[in-house]
């Protein structure tokens, strides 16, 4: 698991230097200690869009999210709830 | 020594009669009031489960600056817990 040392992070797979690569997960949450982590997944995705909701696409903590659920969830899934979303048949209430 | 009607043991006059049986029930109350108490804990106090839908659909959010499981293997919860997540809605 991620340290919480390192808090300035900024991408969980970015540039960061000339030639330099940095690869990491998503950190220990509380809210999810289960080593299942289906639900620290849906839960990022849905506040990843609130939170571009709320504050705009270009709101720098919105980020945070964005890492988590494209580190945690399957790309088949994200992809189908963008779809949803686009659809305006997403379960969630975003 | 004469037969006992119905099941011995269920009635303080059996039970001396066959002292042995007193250790299993020891165990028998200790099992479910373990499993008892571990259930209500789970309902009252699992990040997944709410009885509250209206007012608290999402019970995780309790749990930011807490800790649910009783042994953090491979982690260090003695500085305390918090989540990474940004609150965005303040």
């Amino acid at each position: 698991m991620a340290d919480t040392d390192n808090g300035d992070n900024s991408a969980a797979c970015v540039e960061s230097g000339e030639d330099e690569f940095r690869l990491e997960t998503a950190p220990f949450d509380p809210r999810f200690p289960n080593m299942n982590q289906t639900k620290h997944c849906y839960v990022s995705f849905l506040d990843y869009q609130r939170c571009i909701k709320a504050r705009g696409e270009d709101y720098a903590p919105c980020q945070y999210f964005q890492r988590v659920f494209r580190s945690l969830c399957p790309n088949s899934w994200v992809a189908k709830w963008e779809e949803q979303i686009e659809a305006g048949t997403f379960a969630g209430r975003i | 020594m004469p037969p006992i009607k119905g099941l011995s043991g269920l009635t303080i006059s059996s039970i001396k009669k066959y002292p042995a049986i007193i250790p299993l029930y020891v165990m028998l109350a200790a099992g479910v009031v373990l499993a008892a108490s571990a259930v209500t804990r789970t309902l009252l106090k699992n990040p997944e489960v709410s009885f509250n839908r209206k007012g608290n659909p999402e019970p995780w959010n309790d749990y930011k600056d807490k800790q649910y499981k009783f042994f953090g293997v491979g982690r260090d919860y003695s500085q305390g817990v918090h989540t990474e997540a940004p609150d965005y809605k303040k």
